[in-house]
């Protein structure tokens, strides 16, 4: 294992994290996205009028996205020739808890924001409950995303 | 193939959007407390049924409305083959007229119904030229059988049952083809409730046993034995035996009257898609849509009806159909 590890050496083992924080946070969002879209698209085509309440539900799960890309630019920051292996691993493991919750949440927060498309459907009043509902799973989102800038700044 | 959830996202979230066209309760008591028919209309108009008040012809207008919804999920889900089990009564509808168009020597054009699973004009054709092999494979044993039966003893009885027993057999199997387990249990309480109906009017009509073996399907929740057994001795019998089943509201309904018996065989389709209001997706809010507008039609045209005829606010509420919203 080790052997594999110190292959790769530390920069590309940082690399590797940040895109791994770029990727999966990424594709976590655009999944989200997509399935809110869907749902707000069939809100919309029937009732344009509820476009702007549908449109905050389909923003929510493309925070993921973004988390990945702030990490994967603090994992850059910190690439430098002097990086030892021993930092390069940690800053590949730093990033993982963002790439698996953003992932994951991304994918969870589309099914309930998609959900909270077909409240606002038929009780446009209850838009505030749908976010909050939605808001929920971006929690863990947030706190994946603390824990990987606390673990950068140790390196 | 059996698509997954996320696959009716779109659908379902204009599904919801429409669900807030459906009369509420508050809708329906409105239209039963209105003074005549004119005034009905004028409410369903209130109710954003469009520009009604000068129809006349209200069950053409229903029909033309229902129609509506059809067209609505053929455009938002593309293919509709989930539907086919709550759709093929109407292909065996154009089966039995065609049947007895034959027999008798009459068009039966004005007996056919639209939105079936198959095409129409093939199953007349293959009627027509007694082509049985040409029907489709469910339906060749059935309309052999009814065709035999109407020939040789004239009994239009015994072949529509044939073919409604042939109708809720497919139903029970295309259920199993679908992931929908609303649409398992609702195609179960279809045929448990018509075997019900079957057997307290065979037992009124008595009967013979041969008659009910060949109209009464095998479902899981109600034994087509015992039912046979007990309309030989009576209708009483039956409704006792229904007390030792799920179905024992039925056998009070039916003691009340025939019209809250009806009206509970539709109740029960309606308790059972309404757990699909808090499914956030799949195939079930789809279909309990397509059963709420059913229902939402059938008691616009008991009111209707009744308003045609001076009926009193009171017997019309008995009759009227359970809402899903």
């Amino acid at each position: 294992m080790f052997q594999i590890v110190e292959s790769f050496g530390p920069i590309a083992l940082a690399i590797l994290g940040a895109a791994f924080a770029a990727i999966f946070a990424g594709m976590g969002s655009a999944r989200g996205v997509g399935t809110v879209g869907e749902a707000a698209a069939g809100v919309v085509a029937e009732d344009p009028g509820k476009f702007g309440k549908v449109l905050i539900l389909e923003i929510l799960p493309g925070t993921q996205g973004l988390y990945g890309l702030l990490v994967a630019i603090m994992v850059m920051g910190k690439i430098s020739p002097e990086l030892t292996l021993a930092q390069g691993a940690a800053l590949f493991f730093a990033a993982l808890p963002i790439a698996a919750v953003g992932y994951f949440s991304g994918k969870y927060q589309g099914k309930v924001a998609a959900a909270g498309c077909s409240m606002v459907a038929k009780k446009p009043e209850q838009s505030g409950k749908a976010i909050i509902f939605a808001a929920m799973v971006e929690t863990y989102a947030i706190l994946a995303l603390l824990i990987s800038i606390l673990l950068i700044g140790q390196v | 193939m059996i698509k997954r959830s996320s696959d009716y996202i779109y659908a379902v979230a204009r599904v919801r959007a429409n669900e807030v066209n459906l009369l509420s309760a508050a809708d329906v008591e409105q239209l039963i407390a209105a003074e005549d028919y004119k005034a009905a209309m004028r409410k369903l108009a209130d109710a954003g049924w469009g520009d009604v008040e000068g129809v006349t012809d209200y069950a053409s207008y229903l029909e033309a409305y229902f129609a509506k919804t059809w067209n609505l999920l053929v455009e938002i889900m593309g293919d509709v083959h989930e539907f086919d089990l709550l759709l093929v009564k109407n292909d065996m509808q154009n089966l039995k007229a065609a049947l007895k168009g034959i027999v008798s020597q009459h068009d039966a054009k004005d007996l056919y119904v639209q939105s079936t699973v198959y095409d129409t004009e093939s199953i007349l054709k293959a009627v027509d030229e007694r082509a049985w092999k040409d029907l489709p494979e469910f339906m060749q044993e059935p309309a052999m059988e009814a065709y035999t039966v109407l020939t040789e003893t004239g009994n239009g009885q015994l072949a529509d049952a044939i073919i409604d027993k042939a109708t809720l057999e497919r139903m029970l199997y295309l259920a199993t083809q679908t992931g929908s387990s609303t649409l398992k249990e609702l195609a179960e309480r279809m045929c448990a409730t018509a075997n019900i109906k079957t057997a307290l009017r065979c037992a009124n009509t008595g009967k013979s046993k041969d008659f009910m073996m060949r109209s009464l399907c095998d479902c899981k929740t109600i034994s087509k034995d015992k039912l046979v057994e007990t309309a030989l001795e009576g209708a009483e019998s039956v409704l006792n035996y229904l007390e030792d089943t799920e179905y024992k509201v039925g056998a009070e309904k039916f003691r009340e009257s025939t019209s809250a018996f009806e009206k509970w065989c539709d109740d029960i389709l309606m308790e059972c898609v309404g757990k699909a209001r808090y499914t956030a997706f799949g195939l079930d809010p789809l279909v309990a849509y397509y059963i709420a507008r059913d229902a939402e039609i059938k008691t616009v045209r008991i009111i209707l009806s009744a308003k045609t005829n001076n009926l009193p606010a009171d017997v019309i509420r008995e009759r009227v159909r359970a809402l899903y919203v």
